[in-house]
């Protein structure tokens, strides 16, 4: 009887400590998979903002224009220099856009669409002059979170402050 | 058989939680890689451009092209003995990439961050006597952990591991490796008077509202009517440099007037900049030589300056006719109208462009109805001893061209622009307090002491003034910035 007493406290203490170290782990596991999201999102923003050569905001959406660098395999291309205009690789320029689409935050390439972060709350890009930086702020939903809903536990939100080097680049 | 149940289930659970952690961990060291190689092709892109700033080829190679997809050749080099002719490129990157591998061992963190560059004509032109280049520099450090991707999928598109393969090259890798790679490209850059719409050596205060300071570039009618200034068409290169924003109570104060452009300054914060469309930094410094009156020998103009007419006939910017004001005490005050005009043409005949320098030992003092009309291709500098009064009314400068009329202000004293009118030409006196009182633009720059716009006047900054044919090489600076995120074998591009 004593025995069996002690094997069962032992067993709901393993079990206790198992389930407490689930909750760790998934709060861990949460903590990661919002970390990779906002870096993720934050790294791409500022890539593309980085060779960006237009920039335009219109509905939340933010509409950044880079170079036809690529040619038809995916190899650069040489850079030309008109007079008078700005460096040139190939033909026209390659629109890509960044948008909330539900909890997604979409990356549209040419009109391709792909998301690139899940669980977004919300997207605020800031209408700026466009010569010379964009301010835009994700807001993610908390993931790991005992309420049913967010309630008053407040999502992540970060901030990214990209300056557009070739709208100020000298010609 | 309870117990060996629970035990098994949380074995499981145990094992399951340690992959994802691992897997989370791999991520986690695959980013860290991933932002570390940037800084090392950032670092790649810097030693280029000092070098091609400097000139001095010292540790760099050459070689013939195509330029490499991965890192440059490092058996037996051939150092590079100056910049890269159109049929090769030049090289840089640290010794010990010449016996070791890019890519660094298992550790906590990317063990080496490595980096190359190249550098290379791409058949770019030659803007002021000096070539254009492309620099594409590489940066590589090693990615810890597993050849295993990300379990974050979403991140496996951006940050593009090289796990087996390299993905510039094509070739296998001994172990995971970030790469990076950037191409910019470098313009030379001239050092003109007027880099920037305004430069003080102290404050600058704007009281009015409405005020607009940006650019245009007059050399391309992507950015101007013609030539001339059109708001549709302005660039935001408007640019205000404040050596000391301050000076006893003045302190600068842009009052969210619209300024295309970026500010900096030295000194205490510069009040009111919401309106500053580009980058408000600190600290700036700039050199600004006073102007002294001229040493070389001017003919003396001693007959009355009302509704006449001069000639400038010298035909370069180094033997410009000079003339010195020396009638009624040598004051330029003007009541009517004085032209500047070129040789008289021949038939069949083209005008030429001509070169004067006026001196004016007292002031110059030209508003109201009075009007100082100059040629279209003339070249006029005018250097004012006095205090300088201008309306902008007051002065026609026909060439439409702020490059071709200058006045540089001997000394302290004032300097005011008044009227509704447009100036165009540009105002050089370091040490002049400048004022412009009514609500016209000058188009062109203006370099003084200090400056108060007291009204609404705007200032339209002509990028021509910062690159046309008369200035000099400065430096390099970039024209273009680029990420290459390619990833040809997976058929990726942006």
């Amino acid at each position: 009887m004593v025995s069996l007493s002690c094997g069962l406290i032992l067993l709901a203490t393993v079990l206790t400590a198992g389930v407490a170290l689930q909750r760790s782990f998934a709060a861990v596991e949460g903590y990661s998979v919002a970390e990779g999201d906002q870096l993720r999102v934050q790294d791409y923003i500022a890539m593309d903002c980085r060779r960006a050569v237009g920039g335009a905001v219109a509905n939340n959406t933010l509409t950044l224009t880079i170079p036809t660098y690529y040619d038809a395999n995916n190899n650069p291309v040489d850079p030309t220099h008109p007079a008078g205009g700005s460096i040139q690789y190939g033909a026209g320029t390659i629109p890509i856009s960044y948008y909330q689409s539900g909890t997604r935050f979409i990356r549209q390439v040419n009109g391709v669409e792909s998301a690139i972060a899940t669980n977004v709350d919300s997207f605020t890009v800031t209408p700026q002059d466009l010569t010379s930086s964009v301010t835009c702020s994700v807001t993610f939903a908390p993931r790991f979170t005992t309420l049913a809903n967010p309630g008053p536990i407040n999502g992540t939100t970060v901030f990214s402050n990209t300056f557009l080097r070739n709208a100020v680049a000298r010609q | 058989m309870t117990a060996l149940l629970t035990i098994t289930l949380l074995t499981i659970i145990c094992a399951t939680s340690l992959y994802v952690t691992s897997q989370n961990a791999n991520a986690t060291t695959q980013t860290a890689s991933w932002q570390q190689a940037l800084a090392g092709a950032e670092g790649a892109v810097d030693q280029a451009m000092g070098t091609l700033n400097s000139q001095t080829w010292t540790g760099w190679y050459t070689a013939a092209k195509p330029l490499p997809t991965g890192k440059p050749n490092s058996v037996n080099p051939i150092p590079a003995s100056g910049p890269p002719a159109s049929g090769s490129y030049n090289y840089y990157f640290p010794s010990t990439l010449a016996t070791s591998s890019p890519a660094g061992t298992a550790d906590e963190s990317g063990k080496t961050v490595s980096s190359w560059v190249t550098v290379d004509t791409a058949g770019l032109p030659i803007k002021s006597g000096y070539q254009e280049y492309r620099i594409r520099a590489t940066g590589v450090v090693g990615a810890p952990g597993p050849a295993r991707v990300s379990n974050q999928k979403l991140d496996n598109q951006l940050r593009k591991i090289s796990l087996r393969m390299d993905r510039f090259t094509g070739s296998a890798v001994s172990t995971p490796q970030a790469a990076r790679r950037i191409e910019v490209i470098a313009t030379p850059v001239t050092n003109s008077q007027f880099p920037r719409a305004i430069t003080m050596q102290n404050w600058l205060v704007m009281n009015g509202t409405g005020s607009i300071i940006d650019s245009f570039d007059s050399g391309s009618n992507l950015y101007s009517n013609n030539g001339q200034y059109i708001f549709s068409k302005h660039k935001s290169n408007g640019d205000v440099g404040l050596v000391l924003s301050s000076k006893g109570n003045n302190v600068s104060n842009l009052k969210d007037n619209a300024v295309y452009g970026s500010l900096q300054y030295s000194g205490p914060a510069v009040k009111k900049t919401s309106g500053v469309k580009g980058t408000v930094s600190s600290p700036f410094n700039t050199k600004l030589n006073p102007v002294s009156d001229p040493t070389a020998t001017f003919t003396n103009y001693s007959s009355n300056i009302d509704n006449a007419t001069v000639v400038a006939s010298g035909t370069t910017a180094t033997s410009p006719t000079r003339l010195k004001i020396t009638s009624n005490n040598g004051t330029f005050s003007l009541q009517h109208n004085f032209t500047i005009t070129g040789p008289t043409v021949p038939p069949g005949g083209t005008a030429q462009d001509t070169y004067l320098e006026i001196w004016v030992p007292g002031d110059y003092n030209v508003t109201g109805n009075a009007l100082v009309t100059q040629g279209a291709k003339v070249h006029v500098t005018w250097y004012v001893d006095g205090s300088l009064s201008v309306a902008g009314n007051g002065y026609s400068n026909l060439s439409g061209l702020a490059a071709n009329m200058s006045f540089l202000a001997v000394g302290s004293g004032s300097i005011t622009l008044s009227g509704n009118g447009n100036f165009i030409g540009t105002f050089y006196g370091p040490l002049r307090d400048v004022s412009f009182t009514g609500n016209g633009a000058l188009v062109g720059a203006v370099i003084g002491d200090n400056l108060t716009i007291g009204s609404n006047a705007s200032i339209h900054y002509d990028e021509a003034l910062g690159t046309g044919s008369s200035v000099t090489f400065s430096n390099y600076a970039y024209a273009s910035w680029f990420e290459d995120n390619s990833d040809p074998a997976r058929s990726m591009a942006y």
